[in-house]
């Protein structure tokens, strides 16, 4: 008897279109496309005939014209372009950031260990300073700052008191001034050798690592106490003493920072084109490699969905694009060349070989009366009263959202980590180096970044109190220029360009720290 | 109270949790503070530095040239800005408008207190320790309090250069010394706090025999202290200035005599609904009570802002206005969207259609989307998207009969309310303002921050749900827009909205600048909001997902009946903290020229002729407002975390 095999049937049926989830997907999502293409298509030519009714200015030409416009404070107060004046609240916006987020980490940190202290009064002060803080907003904070250094008792300086100044007039020095014009206090400026000493403490950490790793790989070995930590810190500090006094032999590197300074004047754009165009097409390769890398098994190549297709496909095209875009626009190639070559040049007036002075200064604030009003001197480090509020706002602010998230990352560490180390006898400087703050760290570094991208987002708010940072200077142009739409977008490229750079800097932080899983 | 009233959750109340034995104080103390020496030291230095701001900020507060009058006496202008309050004869008073609004909000409060049983037994022991550390705070800041008598002792060094242990002493040595001389308001406060706090001690002794369940409603509470306020405005001259047709008069009429009235009358009907609610509850249930009160909720922020307050003027009497362009157009809509459309969609929920509805439906999708291209009333245009998501959703509710009809009737009921919401904002205003908007004050930064989190939230679910899609184009747009709008400052969207919009769009379509904010708002905080849900999204396990294939739902049951559900009650904190977020962001309208509470505080309060310059007063008067409002929300969401069981391993 046959044993009757049923035929595999030799061809799918074909699913018809109708039905074929792929095919709707794809369908819907042209529509969509199309759809959004379509309104954005609309709204341009309807701001187009707008733009010619109305007269408005849409060219990036006022960035090279003079915008008649003064700043109150900055590296250039009367700049003569543009596009001067945008740089110009870009260093601005960088300096109260930069600051804040020095500042606001640490009060962060104090704030939140604080809280989690067994002292009873300070984890209660801390608990207050938090959520008064954070339930306010941002901005009613920074005019309130700006109100209270604007009230300031007392004029420059005040009448009475150990740190104030008695005779503005014949000038003074004192250690701390706070006052209607803002504050200044003593400050340590980098001086003339500051840049050689800096290298040479560059060649100093280089040096520390290694003695820490020697040390370390001592102690395993051994498996006595060799204080590698101390010996890295020393090393450290004894390059910086010794620094101190031979740092004009770094000034060798200005040779090398002449050269290559030289090297990029000499090279032909196209060379560069090249080199981008080639990247590009590198990193679109390796991004597609490592995709599919990911997609195999030990079975072979995973099936690709249509989605996978799509990221390899947008990838190449990504390259492609990579490689057009160096080669049709040879500015970008020569601008960067042209940069390149002028960072080199001033580094290399920096260095002086054989020659310098101390690398830092130490100044303290002063009073001096040019005319009628007391004024700060520029002897000390001087925050203006427009710089105070943003400042002081931004920090106590961001400072309560820091200490929570620090707060946060101890007390995620389970205990069963702690009592593990002890058991394991790790003293208790061990149990926080090798075991608490590894851990914590992970788990605080990324709302921390998010933190200090808020931190640089708020200081727009300087905007209130009339601080010329990029929104506020960006306000001033448009309102003298009418170029309302390139301000706007060039503010939006220039925020995106700060919290792209931050959030690339600690989604590879994220990723390498990352726990490997299975 | 009663003893029928239990608590409702019985997470809220911790009777689980292990009582630690009470310490005696000095045990307390010595455990607390002065463990070891380093301890020692912090505690100094933390009391230092409190009795250094308490000093300074009491100084602050009392000071005799504090303008503290210029917050009293624009009170009503913190409230609703410029709202017509008469009475003037050119200007009709319409404040009434206000007080409804504020009544309904309150009664519905009240009735939603009873409908949904808030509250615990508050225990009188509880109350009166609370009492004593109260009296005790006011003792405390009586004694470190600055000299209100100027004894010169020590003068001049208030300031934070010789620092906080100097002061204190300072202040110790000025109290013992007024009290010696019994003068100064420092030793009346203080001697107060100190009988409240003997006074609370006494009673608290007398009614802990009788244990943690010998107490009263905490809503007894909320009442009480509300009668003491209503009290207050009848007795208390709250603000000793008036305003008229932009001049300040002095004395005669206070606000405490104008609000006194309605505010007792909202009191009273709050008091007397919550009752009733209770009643109602006792007789028919909390359900249907529940639904109605949410169907009120969710009606109130537009009806009060478009009707009570905006007043549009459908007079049929009046040329021009009135009744007449209703049946032109909007019964229209109504008609063929409403009814038609209700139909369509009650046969494209019908089992058995199949394949063919769902074609049906996408061709709606389609000609939803083509009525953009078409030059159409923008109102037709809304309502025809919400139809054509409506009928994609239809199949997923075909089956049960009663959940057909159920859909059906929300989106008839959706089309009538739109359609009537549509026509109030097209009809004119017939209040007489001064202004360029009839909103103002705090009013405008509640109506701000409430729709933009309202409209915000479905634009963030889509994006949410677009950002974790498989399908690629909605992906990367909703990732470009989410990451576009994360990294840019809410004040550069503002202006962008504020200056730019208005750019891109046909001549005839005009926005005033709190429409403009209201979409800034919406669609800055949907990035954020889309971000959260991700979050909730990716929290729910795979398995969820393979069990709702395997029961072979589709993929908008999926989505809606499995996965939203979950992701939205994890990340319910998260949601919170955008809404208050998006509240103190409101703010930054002020930076635009809005007249919300800041801008008052900032501009408009200290430019006023005889308040000229008073700034810091104002604004830590709005601070403390912020605050309040913040901390409760905050509190309140913790609750909530509890209440469905977040945070709890």
């Amino acid at each position: 008897m046959a044993i009757q095999i049923e035929e595999p049937r030799q061809r799918q049926q074909r699913v018809p279109p109708w039905r074929n989830v792929t095919f709707l997907k794809w369908a819907a999502q042209a529509v969509f496309l199309f759809a959004i293409l379509a309104v954005f298509w609309i709204l341009g030519s309807q701001a187009g005939s707008n733009l010619e009714d109305r007269g408005i200015d849409v060219s990036f030409g006022f960035l090279n014209t003079l915008p008649g416009i003064r700043l109150a404070e900055g590296i250039d107060v009367l700049p003569a372009t543009g596009g001067r004046a945008l740089y110009v609240g870009i260093v601005n916006m960088l300096r109260v950031t930069v600051a804040g987020i020095f500042a606001a980490t640490v009060l962060g940190i104090i704030v939140g260990v604080s809280r989690l202290s067994k002292n009873w009064i300070v984890s209660k002060v801390a608990t207050g300073y938090i959520e008064t803080v954070r339930n306010i907003p941002l901005l009613v904070q920074i005019i309130a700052w700006g109100v209270v250094i604007t009230t300031i008792p007392g004029n420059l300086g005040f009448e009475t008191g150990p740190f104030g100044c008695t005779d503005p007039v014949s000038g003074c020095e004192g250690w701390f001034f706070l006052s209607n014009k803002g504050a200044s206090f003593a400050w340590l400026f980098p001086a003339d050798g500051f840049w050689q000493w800096f290298a040479f403490l560059g060649v100093g950490v280089a040096a520390s690592i290694w003695v820490y790793r020697w040390r370390y790989h001592l102690k395993e070995e051994r498996g006595d106490e060799t204080y590698a930590l101390t010996w890295g810190t020393l090393t450290v500090v004894a390059f910086a003493a010794i620094g101190w006094f031979v740092h004009p032999i770094m000034g060798f590197l200005g040779y090398l920072w002449g050269w290559i300074s030289e090297l990029l004047d000499s090279l032909p754009v196209w060379s560069l084109q090249a080199v981008l165009a080639l990247l590009a097409v590198f990193f679109a390769g390796l991004w597609i490699k490592r995709f599919l890398d990911d997609r195999r098994t030990p079975a072979g190549l995973a099936k690709l969905t249509d989605d996978d297709i799509f990221r390899i496909g947008s990838a190449a095209f990504a390259g492609l694009v990579g490689v057009i875009v160096f080669f049709s626009l040879a500015g970008i190639s020569e601008w960067i060349l042209n940069s390149g070559r002028d960072l080199f040049s001033v580094m290399d007036d920096k260095f002086e070989f054989l020659d310098g002075g101390a690398p830092l200064s130490f100044g303290r604030p002063s009073l001096v009366q040019p005319g009628n009003f007391p004024n700060y001197g520029d002897t000390g480090l001087t925050m203006s009263k427009l710089f105070f509020p943003v400042f002081v706002g931004v920090t106590i602010y961001t400072a309560a959202f820091i200490a929570e998230v620090v707060r946060g990352g101890i007390l995620a560490i389970s205990k069963g980590q702690s009592e593990a180390g002890l058991a394991l006898g790790l003293s208790r400087t061990q149990l926080l180096r090798f075991i608490i703050l590894p851990q914590a760290f992970r788990i605080i570094l990324p709302p921390m970044g998010n933190q200090y991208l808020n931190l640089a987002k708020n200081t727009s708010l300087g905007i209130a109190v009339a601080y010329p940072e990029v929104v506020a200077v960006g306000q001033t142009l448009y309102n003298q220029t009418g170029a309302t739409i390139p301000v706007i977008t060039l503010w939006m490229l220039f925020y995106v360009s700060v919290s792209l750079f931050i959030s690339a800097i600690v989604n590879w932080y994220n990723r390498r720290v990352a726990l490997v899983e299975r | 109270m009663d003893a029928e009233i239990t608590p409702i959750d019985p997470m809220l109340d911790d009777e689980l949790a292990p009582e630690s034995p009470p310490l005696s104080a000095t045990m307390w103390m010595r455990e607390n503070l002065f463990s070891t020496k380093a301890n020692t030291v912090l505690t100094f230095v933390a009391v230092s530095i409190i009795a250094f701001i308490i000093r300074n900020v009491v100084a602050w507060i009392f000071a005799p040239n504090r303008g503290w009058e210029a917050v009293a006496t624009n009170l009503r202008f913190y409230m609703v800005q410029a709202y017509p309050a008469g009475p003037e004869p050119e200007i009709p008073n319409q404040f009434v408008r206000v007080w409804v609004s504020a009544g309904s909000i309150v009664v519905l409060a009240a009735l939603s207190l009873a409908a949904w049983k808030v509250g615990t037994k508050v225990a009188f022991t509880k109350l009166f320790a609370t009492i004593r550390a109260a009296g005790a705070a006011v003792a405390l800041v009586a004694f470190l309090g600055p000299p209100t008598q100027n004894l010169d002792l020590l003068s001049g060094i208030d300031f934070p250069v010789i620092g906080p242990l100097l002061a204190v002493a300072g202040s110790l040595l000025g109290f013992f010394i007024e009290a010696a001389l019994m003068t100064g308001g420092r030793l009346v406060a203080f001697l107060i706090g100190a009988a409240i706090v003997v006074g609370a001690h006494l009673a608290a002794k007398a009614t802990k025999p009788r244990g943690d369940d010998y107490g009263f409603h905490s809503l007894w509470m909320v009442f009480g202290a509300g009668a003491i306020v209503i009290v207050a405005l009848w007795v208390v001259p709250f603000g000793h200035y008036f305003f008229l047709r932009g001049e300040v008069g002095f004395e005669t009429g206070t606000i405490a005599t104008s609000t006194s009235g309605p505010w007792t009358v909202i009191f009273l009907l709050a008091v007397g609904g919550y009752f009733l609610a209770r009643w109602i509850v006792r007789l028919l249930g909390e359900k249907s009570l529940r639904s109605l009160l949410v169907l009120f909720w969710s009606l109130s922020l537009p009806v009060i802002v478009l009707f009570v307050l905006r007043d549009p003027d459908f007079n049929p009497a009046k040329d021009g206005g009135g009744f007449d362009f209703l049946p032109a157009t909007d019964v229209w809509i109504w008609f063929i969207f409403g009814i038609l459309g209700g139909l369509v969609i009650a046969g494209l929920s019908f089992p058995r259609l199949g394949e063919l509805g769902r074609a049906a439906s996408g061709l709606l999708v389609i000609g939803s989307l083509a009525m953009w291209a078409v030059p159409m009333l923008m109102r037709v245009r809304l309502i025809g998207f919400l139809f054509a998501m409506f009928a994609v959703g239809a199949q997923t509710f075909a089956g049960d009969r009663r959940a057909r009809v159920r859909y059906v009737g929300l989106w008839v009921g959706l089309t009538t309310v739109l359609v009537v919401l549509f026509a109030a904002i097209n009809t004119q205003s017939s209040l007489f303002i001064q202004g360029k908007t009839f909103l103002g004050g705090l009013t405008l930064t509640f109506v701000l921050a409430l729709t933009s989190i309202l409209l915000s939230f479905p634009i963030g679910l889509l994006m949410a749900l677009g950002r974790t899609s498989s399908m690629p184009i909605f992906r990367v747009m909703s990732t470009m827009y989410i990451e576009l709008v994360r990294g840019i400052p809410f004040i550069t969207v503002l202006i962008f909205f504020d200056l730019i919009l208005i750019l891109f769009l046909p001549g005839n379509v005009e926005f005033d600048s709190v429409t403009l904010a209201i979409l800034a708002g919406t669609l800055f905080s949907a990035a954020y909001l889309a971000e959260n849900v991700r979050g909730g999204l990716q929290a729910i396990p795979k398995g969820q997902y393979e069990a709702a294939r395997a029961m072979g739902l589709s993929t908008l049951q999926l989505t809606v009946f499995v996965v939203l559900p979950q992701a939205l009650r994890a990340v319910i904190p998260a949601l919170v903290g955008q809404t208050i977020a998006i509240f103190k962001d409101t703010s930054l309208v002020a930076i635009i020229g809005l007249f919300d509470f800041l801008f008052i505080a900032d501009k408009v309060v200290p430019a006023q002729t005889i308040f000229l310059g008073i700034k810091l007063e104002n604004i830590v008067f709005i601070a403390a407002v912020y605050w309040m409002f913040t901390f409760s929300f905050s509190r309140a969401s913790l609750k909530l975390e509890k209440k469905v069981g977040l945070g709890e391993y």
